[in-house]
């Protein structure tokens, strides 16, 4: 991958070169580059720009290492390990690596965090994240072993464990902790895929709803500011329910394209901050969740710009960061993939994350 | 850590388990498990919440942006019932980082559970001056003025103000257009659930104002768009769809779909 270290003005710059010539085409409908934007220093970046592509072996290294490092050396990660499993693991299946071979130790790393929901490491308490990480996990994998391991009716339990005493539809990550759209986001769509007791999904897409914002985009809680993460959260949520139309669509769509950077072709999490590779997936994934829910019929990101801002985000070895100067990590790997991938294929399932042929497996597998 | 463990499984409850808690979250502060046995240990012995209070400042200081010290702040200061030095402590927060998400999102909490909101509009001018471009501020400026009685034309001229200061910025832009219904299409309705106030575009005239802004920033475009399709003036609103087109190409797919949508009010 050739190195592109680029100050903003001359990111600037490269942007009005590139948008130049579109206009060109657009104006013309030819497709000979004209002279004066051939003989512009900054086309010849442009031309370096397109000749960018995926790393996909680098980071099937840089994954096979990082899934690897389960249960080792992961201070930070202590109380989250089941994405240590996760992020590698989903980055491995989009990059069409064979995940089978880790079939057992993944299982037998789970079995030590499973009680009903999962934990965030052996000897700890129940909480959501880790739940999801480890169902997800487990739904990639698609054996009868790995799906045998969840026990739906303890996990059933948990659930109503974590029910907000102060909220109709809302949730908690964990007993006593804290409640947001991320609770009941996860509660909703394991409770459709597994088949649990639709009581659970009572109020949810009505509370949901409430935290959209005047801005278009979904809130953690209440009042909170419009943020991808969130937004991808409740409306995925919804999609799955298929309650889409409890919020505002046209509202949600009209945040969301302006959260697609100009210059850097990357999407931003709130309106007027940085970019982040993390983004094409939790604001990406909606665009698709909008054509799955009937709203459009149509991808409508600028799906060109947003894998070159991605193809910027590769770390030479493997692995991708959050923006260039960063170091890469699991998260933005995992992240940066699923939303490279969901752009323009539908390998992955928006509401899930994974793969679309293992939710197949996994709705069959539980009839 | 494996001592903290084994403290898990047995449930003690004690003064010796709430101090060991204290030391596994200065060294892990998101660990959501020794929080849980702290809460738990804080009720049951009926320690000193003041006290308690000093240490989540220390932890929360140290690490800004941890879910946990935020949840566990926010049941400290319910069951003290008293927010004193709350207001004060989260300046400092936003000193660092303006935007801190967790900070405002635990000052709605804050302002709801203790109904401060006139005092709160004063304060919150003090981040928009700071930077007109922080949406977190803008945000809460919403939530307050969605709660408070409201003198909605003095709120446009300050929000016109704010634009022309700087008018590529999308959090006033995002304010402004809040406030209003925007035009729906045949198959989208009005969120049922929503907790935004809005009015009607048509009831005030903001024409002139975003002539004067321009005619290339995108914004502007877009709420002009709005005026042209409550008016049912679709030509208009084609031709403004199809000149964002050449301005905005990130979006172009975008404007391309507004354009056909109106086209399909048209046939």
């Amino acid at each position: 991958m050739k190195q592109l270290n680029r100050t903003q003005n001359e990111q600037n710059l490269v942007h009005s070169a590139i948008t130049q010539i579109r206009k060109q085409y657009q104006n013309e409908q030819t497709e000979e580059v004209p002279k004066e934007i051939m003989e512009n220093k900054y086309f010849t970046e442009y031309e370096q720009l397109n000749e960018l592509e995926l790393l996909t072996n680098k980071h099937i290294k840089y994954c096979t290492k990082k899934l690897l490092n389960i249960g080792y050396s992961i201070f930070y990660l202590d109380v989250g390990q089941p994405w240590c499993i996760y992020w590698p693991l989903n980055a491995l299946s989009i990059l069409q690596d064979d995940v089978s071979k880790y079939e057992n130790q993944i299982i037998q790393y789970l079995e030590k965090c499973k009680i009903g929901g999962f934990t965030g490491g052996p000897n700890q308490f129940e909480h959501l994240a880790p739940t999801y990480s480890s169902l997800l996990s487990l739904f990639i994998l698609s054996t009868p072993a790995a799906l045998g391991l969840i026990d739906r009716q303890a996990l059933e339990k948990f659930f109503w464990s974590v029910q907000d005493p102060t909220e109709k539809g809302s949730y908690l990550m964990h007993v006593n902790g804290e409640a947001d759209i991320r609770a009941v986001y996860i509660v909703v769509i394991m409770v459709v895929i597994l088949k649990l007791d639709p009581k659970l999904l009572d109020g949810c897409a009505e509370y949901i709803a409430s935290c959209q914002t005047y801005e278009g985009g979904i809130g953690g809680v209440r009042y909170s500011e419009a943020h991808g993460g969130y937004t991808f959260c409740g409306y995925a949520a919804l999609v799955c329910m298929k309650k889409a139309d409890y919020i505002d669509q046209e509202k949600l769509m009209n945040w969301l394209v302006n959260r697609q950077m100009e210059n850097e072709g990357g999407f931003n999490g709130r309106t007027n901050k940085v970019v982040d590779a993390c983004y094409s997936f939790w604001q990406g994934a909606i665009f698709k969740l909008l054509i799955q829910s009937g709203y459009v019929d149509e991808q409508l990101m600028n799906v060109f710009e947003l894998k070159n801002y991605i193809h910027m985000c590769q770390n030479a070895s493997g692995g991708i960061f959050d923006k260039p100067s960063k170091s890469p990590d699991a998260y933005h790997t995992c992240y940066g993939l699923s939303g490279y991938s969901l752009a323009d294929s539908n390998f992955q399932n928006p509401i899930y994350n994974i793969p679309n042929k293992c939710i197949e497996f996994v709705q069959n597998f539980f009839q | 850590m494996d001592y903290f463990r084994a403290i898990v499984k047995s449930e003690e409850i004690s003064e010796r388990v709430f101090d060991l808690t204290g030391i596994i979250i200065h060294k892990l502060p998101s660990n959501y498990n020794a929080y849980f046995i702290r809460r738990k240990c804080l009720r049951q012995l009926k320690l000193d919440l003041n006290r308690e209070m000093e240490f989540i400042n220390e932890v929360t200081i140290a690490n800004q942006k941890v879910y946990q010290i935020w949840e566990h702040r926010r049941q400290v200061i319910e069951e003290l019932n008293d927010f004193k030095g709350e207001i004060e402590f989260l300046h400092k927060i936003f000193d660092e980082d303006n935007k801190n998400y967790h900070g405002w999102s635990y000052r709605v909490w804050l302002c709801d559970r203790f109904k401060i909101y006139d005092a709160e509009l004063i304060d919150v001018q003090y981040y928009l001056d700071e930077d007109i471009g922080n949406n977190s501020a803008w945000n809460y400026r919403y939530f307050l003025l969605s709660k408070m009685p409201l003198d909605f034309n003095a709120e446009l001229e300050y929000i016109k103000n704010a634009i022309r200061l700087k008018q590529d910025n999308e959090a006033a832009w995002n304010y402004l257009r809040g406030w209003f219904k925007m035009f729906k299409f045949k198959n989208d309705q009005e969120n049922p659930y929503k907790t935004y106030v809005q009015f009607n575009l048509k009831d005030f005239n903001l024409l002139e104002f975003l002539n004067e802004v321009g005619l290339t920033n995108r914004f502007a475009l877009s709420l002009k768009i709005q005026y042209l399709l409550q008016d049912g003036n679709y030509k208009d609103a084609i031709e403004i769809c199809e000149n964002l087109q050449n301005l905005d190409l990130i979006r172009i797919k975008y404007w391309q779909y507004m354009k056909n949508q109106i086209i399909g009010l048209i046939q």
